[in-house]
């Protein structure tokens, strides 16, 4: 665990760097202040950056990528909420188990569940993106109790996703790269640089690349192992459980790997409210390519909900 | 002399340049000539030292690129295997070829049932099985250095089975020094400026085309990019081209009129697209018209397996000289490449005078040495130092190249000298015509007829008598087909040429005499 001056060393340095843009990226000037703590999920570490005080509000990354991917959205959502964001476990500073059997998506869910209960919330308002799209989904329907709101970044409910497998040739098409991270040796050729080419700040990128070094590619891509759906794609019954609270459904429209038909029918799959904001203009990492728009419409929902 | 040095000297002048791109799976110079010079010392651990061959047959990957440089470092023989060919083929080029390790992938391993006491190893991308090593472990544990092998210019770096419309493939033997000469010319005619950031999309086969073009683009330090799927979808192409900011690539005709008749092309910014190369068959000069303004940059090359890439080329300016000279100019081959020499030759050998049709021949470095164990083969194509090309064609005053035909596809009609391809192109311009193939059946009058093989447009409706009209109208009436066909689609072989062959078999049968 990194001592906490060394992150506002971290902090101001990405301050100075985008100050000229203006204050959505001064941590410090928002006076959040970031701590860091680690939760014991059966074993495995999970370690978490936190700020604010309140109702709690967990963020959850995906691929690939670690908590830092929100280092947009934090300063304002922590006005009002004590918000998590976690490294799921194979990323940066968690732990990084061995073997594809150990992420399972129940697995991935129980370090959320492990992170909610360590910080004594008896509920929480989960967020995920990508694979942390797929983790809080599961968890709402696992947890109904805890889950007091539900949001989602690009990433379509299981069974819409499925249910584009299974009729969609250009989404099976689209996710030849996921059959692609399911050959063996597929981790080989992943690289802490490559993967962190999608970010574009210079200085954050070069962040991205040293905790990237510090992850396991082939934990990574066990997730893909592990959960992604693989043909005949039948829907499994853990999926038909509904979820039940308020849901915030965010989705860039450029999205290449997850196309946007299967948003259809989605409300069918909640039983409470369903919010779906659709971005024109952004692609998968959303919250990134309109961090301010993401933001605007995270804090607005959260008022109201 | 080793070809393989490109690679050493790009990596050393640009160590963090991405150098293959496929998805999120990136690695830069550094990293890829590491893993290139790991996997020749793997390649010697298995016994694979100067001199032995070994076979590719892989879909695009990254994987498949490391392979070819880590055998020209080591100073194999690369034998790089069309994915699409026939299992059988498969086995016989590597049988042929002895090939003593196989690089392949999960989905190929059934083509070659282990046998015993079978001398060659399998080494798979896909999960290690009893009688194969998996790519990752041919790998680990070995040397990020590696000095490369110091060939001799005459060595056989890369065996290029050529496609053959009949009978075995035959392996033309590229050495160090053709690969060498290719690559020269690359920089000289297509690609003279190269940026600091250039990138290639490898939406052709690696195995041929794509594959040969990768040589000159590792020596500028390019970016490769590959698809993630095997197939060609070209709506992702269209994506890539502009997500990776593509500024050069290979394709076949066939490719680049699938982008032209998809929706999102309108849309496609191609802007950073320096050199869209193109060859491989015949494009026709109203394809050609209507690719030309959604890609500006395109440059015609015309090669053999034998001689690859490098016999003449049609410059970005030729094709956009304008006017009535362009009609012309598109429908030609262009002038020969730098340091080429170009002939057209009749059946004595004999030079023959500008404007008269005869069999291409060509004669440079980059020319083969002749067919992997096949002196009949040789002495046949390489005469006195000139490759014979089996093309037929002729020289305009300018020095222009006009391909007529394969001379096998040639039909002689009451007499008559009748190029099929002239006939081609002039279906081609007729709006219902999609797709057409102009092939000679018997017929006891004329000894042989013209007849059109013609795939309609959806959607749209023509008769015979209407398209035979239609070519009285633009050419001489003795040319004009006999009889038209209509099908769905025409026979292809595996690199995507029209199979002439098995479009006359069935009007043959009968006939005691084949052309």
């Amino acid at each position: 665990m990194a001592a906490p001056h060394s992150i506002f060393a971290c902090l101001a340095l990405s301050f100075i760097a985008f100050g000229s843009h203006g204050i959505r990226y001064g941590f410090a000037a928002d006076n959040a202040t970031l701590r860091h703590g680690v939760a014991d999920s059966s074993g495995v570490d999970i370690h978490f950056v936190h700020a604010g005080e309140g109702p709690l509000l967990v963020m959850i990354h995906g691929f690939p990528d670690y908590w830092y991917t929100w280092r947009d959205q934090i300063p304002a959502l922590a006005q009002s909420f004590h918000v998590v964001a976690i490294d799921q476990r194979g990323y940066n500073k968690s732990s990084q188990p061995k073997g594809v059997e150990n992420y399972t998506v129940d697995k991935l869910v129980a370090d959320v569940d492990a992170v909610v209960e360590h910080l004594g919330g008896k509920t929480a308002t989960i967020l995920g993106h990508d694979w942390g799209g797929m983790v809080a989904w599961t968890y709402a329907m696992t947890h109904p109790g805890k889950t007091e709101r539900l949001i989602i970044l690009n990433l379509p409910h299981p069974r819409g996703l499925l249910r584009e497998l299974r009729e969609n040739p250009q989404q099976v098409k689209n996710s030849q790269y996921a059959r692609n991270f399911q050959q063996v040796g597929a981790a080989a050729l992943l690289t802490a640089e490559g993967i962190s080419a999608w970010v574009r700040e210079p200085e954050a990128r070069q962040r991205y690349i040293e905790a990237f070094k510090r992850s396991s590619f082939i934990g990574m891509l066990n997730y893909y192992k592990a959960n992604y759906p693989r043909p005949p794609y039948k829907e499994d019954a853990a999926l038909r459980r509904q979820v039940k609270c308020p849901t915030l459904l965010i989705h860039g429209l450029e999205d290449k790997a997850l196309l946007d038909g299967a948003l259809n029918e989605t409300w069918r799959w909640i039983d409470n409210e369903l919010t779906l904001v659709t971005i024109p203009g952004a692609g998968h990492f959303v919250h990134r390519d309109k961090p301010k728009q993401v933001t605007r419409s995270l804090v607005g929902w959260l008022k109201t909900h | 002399m080793n070809i393989g040095s490109l690679l050493t000297t790009a990596a050393a002048g640009r160590p963090e340049q991405w150098a293959t791109v496929r998805g999120p799976q990136r690695q830069n110079y550094r990293q890829f000539n590491a893993r290139v010079n790991r996997l020749a010392h793997g390649l010697e651990a298995l016994g694979a030292t100067r001199g032995t061959n070994i076979a590719i047959l892989m879909t695009n990957m990254p994987q498949m690129l490391e392979v070819m440089f880590a055998g020209f470092k080591a100073g194999c023989g690369v034998v790089p295997i069309n994915f699409r060919l026939h299992p059988q083929e498969c086995s016989y080029i590597v049988s042929h070829s002895e090939s003593r390790v196989v690089f392949t992938e999960e989905q190929f391993q059934d083509t070659f049932p282990p046998g015993a006491g079978d001398p060659v190893q399998m080494v798979t991308t896909g999960p290690q099985t009893e009688g194969s090593l998996s790519y990752e472990a041919v790998l680990d544990g070995q040397s990020d250095l590696y000095d490369e092998v110091d060939a001799n210019p005459d060595d056989v770096a890369w065996l290029f089975y050529t496609s053959g419309t009949t009978g075995r493939p035959k392996g033309a033997m590229l050495t160090h020094r053709n690969l060498w000469g290719m690559t020269e010319r690359f920089h000289q005619d297509i690609l003279p400026d190269p940026g600091d950031h250039e990138a290639v999309l490898h939406a052709a086969p690696l195995s041929h085309g794509s594959g040969l073009y990768a040589l000159p683009n590792v020596a500028n330090a390019a970016s490769h990019i590959f698809l993630e799927t095997s197939s060609f979808e070209p709506q992702r192409v269209l994506e890539i081209l502009h997500e990776q900011a593509v500024t050069n690539l290979f394709a076949a005709p066939a490719m680049i009129n699938r982008l032209l008749e998809c929706s999102q092309m309108e849309h496609t910014d191609t802007s950073s697209i320096r050199a869209l190369v193109y060859g491989g068959a015949p494009m026709m000069v109203d394809d050609l018209k209507r690719a030309i303004t959604h890609f500006p940059n395109m440059v015609q090359i015309y090669g053999l397996g034998e001689t690859p890439m490098t016999i003449t080329y049609l410059s970005q300016e030729a094709h956009r000289i304008g006017g009535d000279r362009q009609e012309k100019r598109l429908g030609s081959a262009g002038i020969p490449r730098t340091g080429v020499d170009v002939a057209v030759v009749d059946s004595q050998g004999k030079v023959l005078p500008t404007g008269q049709i005869g069999e291409v021949v060509t004669r440079s470095e980059v020319v083969t040495t002749g067919y992997w164990k096949d002196p009949a083969a040789t002495a046949e194509a390489l005469k006195a130092g000139w490759l014979h090309t089996g093309d037929l064609g002729y020289f305009d005053d300018d020095g222009y190249l006009y391909l007529s035909d394969r001379s096998k596809d040639m039909i002689i009609s009451g007499g008559e000298n009748i190029y099929p391809r002239e006939i081609e192109e002039v279906l081609t311009k007729h709006l219902a015509v999609r797709e057409v193939a102009v092939i000679g059946v018997p017929d006891d009058r004329w000894g042989e007829a013209v007849k059109a093989v013609v795939v309609l447009h959806r959607g749209h409706d023509a008769d015979a008598q209407e398209l035979i009209s239609f070519c009285q109208d633009h050419i001489a009436s003795y040319k004009k087909p006999k009889s038209i066909d209509f099908v769905d689609e025409l026979p292809k072989n595996n690199y995507g040429k029209t199979l002439k062959r098995e479009l006359r078999e069935p009007y043959w049968a009968d006939a005691t005499r084949q052309i």
